[in-house]
Formats: C-alpha cells, sequence, structure tokens
C-alpha cells in the first residue's frame, strides 16, 4: 500500500515544488492547501441526496396536477363543441330526416283533406296519425268540419308544397310545413285556394312518426284547451 | 424511509399516468369533435338558418326615416342576382318609400333548412313571417308570408341570393 501512494504523492509535491519554485521561493505554502479539498467533496454530495429523491415525486405530482387539469379543460372544450353543434341531427342524418319529412307531410294531406260525404274515412285515418295534444285539437277542428262540411258539400284537398325537418332529435322532430288548401263547394260549385303555414311537432311511435302538436303560431291561444 | 420514498414515486407516477391517459382522451375527444363533419354539418345548418332569418328579418324591415341604412343593410345581406337586383332599384325604390311614409317591421315566426350542400355553399330555407305595415296614417295591417329563399356562402359568410313568396298552387 505505502508503495503505490507513495510514488504519486511524491511526483505531485515534487511538480507543486518546481511550479512553486518557479513563482515563489518559499515551498512551506504548498503544504496546508492539499488536506483542506479532501474532505469538502466527500461530506458535499451527502446532503442533497434527500431532496434529489424527493424530487421525482414532487415532478410527478406536479405533472399529474397539471394533466389532470388538462383534461378537465379538454373535457369541457369537447362538450362545449358538441353542445353547440346540438343533439339535432336534421339534414346531418339525411334518411331519418326524409323519413320524418315524408311522413309528416303525407300524414298532412291525409289528415287535412276530406270530403263531405266520407268524413268517417277522413278521421279513422287520422287516429293511426295522431298522438298526445295532437288528438284532441284534431277532434276540435273535426267538430267543426262535421258541422259545415256536408251543409256545403265541402271537398277539402290540402296538399303539402313546401316542408323542412328543423329540429330532429332521435324520436322527437319539427317540421314547418307550407301547405296548399283548396276547398270545393259541390253546392255552390266554387272553390277557393288558400296557402296555409304551420309547424308539426311529431314523435315517432312503432317506428312511424306521428302528429303531436299543430303549432299556427298562435301563441297558446288556440291550443289552450288542449293539453 | 427508502421504502416509503420509493412508494411515493410510483404513487406519483401512477397518478400522473392516469392524468396523462385522461388528458389523452379528452384531448381527443375534443379534437375529434371539432373535426366531426356531422358536427361541422350541423354546426353549418344553425348558421345557414340563423343567416337566413336575419336577412330575411333586415330585407323586410324598414322605416322610411331610416330607409337609406334600411336599403344598404338590404345589399350587406345579399349576393348574387338578388344583391344586383336590390341595387338597381335602390334610388327608385327611396323615392317610392320616402312618399309612402310607411314603417315595415317583421317577425320570424319559423324557420327551417330545406337543403344545404356544405361544400358548394348552397343552401335553400323556408321561413314563415308575419309583417307589420304601418302607414303615415291609418291602422298598421299585419300579414303573414310564407317565403322560400337561398343562399350562398360568400367569404364565410352566408348571404341570401334569393327569395321569394311561396305561390298558392291550384293543387
Amino acid at each position: 500500500m505505502p508503495t503505490s501512494t507513495q510514488p504519486p504523492s511524491r511526483s505531485v509535491t515534487r511538480r507543486m515544488m518546481r511550479r512553486r519554485a518557479a513563482v515563489d521561493p518559499a515551498p512551506a505554502a504548498a503544504e496546508p492547501p492539499e488536506p483542506a479539498p479532501k474532505p469538502a467533496p466527500k461530506s458535499a454530495p451527502e446532503p442533497p441526496r434527500e431532496p434529489r429523491s424527493l424530487r421525482p415525486a414532487l415532478i410527478l405530482g406536479v405533472c399529474a396536477l397539471v394533466l389532470g387539469a388538462l383534461a378537465v379543460w379538454f373535457a369541457q372544450q369537447a362538450q362545449q363543441v358538441r353542445a353547440a353543434a346540438g343533439t339535432n341531427t336534421a339534414l346531418t342524418d339525411n334518411a331519418a330526416t326524409s323519413e320524418a319529412n315524408g311522413q309528416v307531410a303525407s300524414a298532412v294531406n291525409t289528415l287535412f283533406s276530406y270530403r263531405y260525404d266520407d268524413l268517417d274515412k277522413t278521421q279513422q285515418a287520422a287516429r293511426t296519425l295522431l298522438t298526445g295534444k295532437a288528438v284532441c285539437q284534431y277532434d276540435q277542428l273535426f267538430a267543426v268540419v262535421r258541422q259545415h262540411a256536408p251543409k256545403q258539400r265541402l271537398v277539402v284537398t290540402v296538399t303539402v308544397t313546401n316542408s323542412g325537418v328543423e329540429m330532429l332529435t332521435g324520436d322527437r322532430a319539427r317540421v314547418l310545413v307550407f301547405a296548399t288548401q283548396s276547398d270545393t263547394s259541390t253546392a255552390s260549385k266554387q272553390t277557393a285556394t288558400a296557402g296555409a303555414m304551420f309547424a308539426v311537432d311529431a314523435v315517432r311511435q312503432g317506428g312511424s312518426w306521428k302528429v303531436g302538436n299543430i303549432d299556427t303560431f298562435n301563441g297558446e291561444t288556440q291550443t289552450s284547451s288542449c293539453r | 424511509m427508502t421504502f416509503l420514498r420509493r412508494h411515493l414515486v410510483s404513487l406519483a407516477l401512477v397518478l400522473a399516468l392516469i392524468a396523462a391517459g385522461a388528458a389523452g382522451w379528452t384531448g381527443w375527444s375534443w379534437w375529434s369533435a371539432t373535426h366531426d363533419d356531422s358536427l361541422r354539418y350541423s354546426h353549418t345548418r344553425d348558421e345557414v338558418l340563423r343567416s337566413a332569418e336575419q336577412a330575411i328579418q333586415n330585407l323586410n324591415t324598414l322605416d322610411y326615416r331610416t330607409a337609406e341604412s334600411g336599403v344598404d343593410l338590404w345589399a350587406e345581406s345579399t349576393t348574387g342576382a338578388l344583391h344586383d337586383q336590390l341595387s338597381q332599384g335602390r334610388q327608385n325604390f327611396l323615392t317610392q318609400i320616402k312618399k309612402a311614409k310607411t314603417v315595415t317591421t317583421a317577425k320570424i315566426l319559423d324557420g327551417a333548412v330545406t337543403e344545404l350542400d356544405d361544400r358548394a355553399g348552397k343552401a335553400s330555407v323556408i321561413v314563415a313571417i308575419e309583417l307589420t305595415v304601418t302607414p303615415a296614417t291609418g291602422r298598421a295591417t299585419t300579414k303573414r308570408e310564407r317565403l322560400a329563399g337561398q343562399l350562398t356562402r360568400t367569404g364565410t359568410i352566408w348571404k341570401l341570393s334569393s327569395i321569394g313568396q311561396v305561390p298558392v298552387s291550384a293543387a
């Protein structure tokens, strides 16, 4: 052991001596700084080891918090985008839209077209096309028809000319309808043609669309007696 | 001590991984929502209806006292043939309205988009409105109109390119 340590120390001191000799003629000053730096590097790495072992946990914890906050923010943004577009699938779901549109239009044609001498036929057909509030609305309307149609020998034909699905969510739809109503009084042999506008709130029941409410844009005044 | 420390690190790691997973999932959800074709189409449909109703409201609202700005608004709300037609008749119309001294207001009752070609930038709408015309003297009259119109996208804005009343056809 002493043989291995001695030669380097000797050479170091020798080199140091040589340097010092070149700069400073006093060789005694070279001795004390040598042992001083030795204990310093040994004790210095020990204390930082404790915070260093906590640091990964801390960093990961902060990461978890930041990522968690991001997740919440992303989720809110996604929901906002979806909510802005809504659940309305009118036109986006082409097949369902044209089905609702077509069935509501043909229901309207059937419901409001009648012959004075065969009112039962229309009312019979209406049973399968109506639901909810519209049953009551239609009953009120048809009570008036039953009073007047036979007297004037009225034949009424309603044809939907334009219709558009405003809203479609699952089994509910709202359809705006423009129709032409042509009333022919066979008694007076006169025909009157008029345009009609209303919206139908339709409900899909048993695979087919039924009229659940007729909105004539008069507030609740006309349909207030129907719930 | 070292065991607890190691435990703390793995706990933090698990939390961080869970959070990363959640962020990845919700981030993807957001991205897919903004890139979802049907959601985008649905958004466009709503925008088309909003633009159509606003344009129709503008075209059916006119006060003879502020006729110029009213007619300017017509020009802003329209494009194509309808726009040309309105700008050609502008002077003529202004003289007429100032002579008649009428105030017209419109209320949108309901509306629906009937066709939408997102790529071509064309759409068709039907809108039900109620017009109130107040003459210089006498009572105001209200009437309902059934309108069918077409919209064309100019840049990012949808404007009316044609509008007209739906005729009462003899069926």
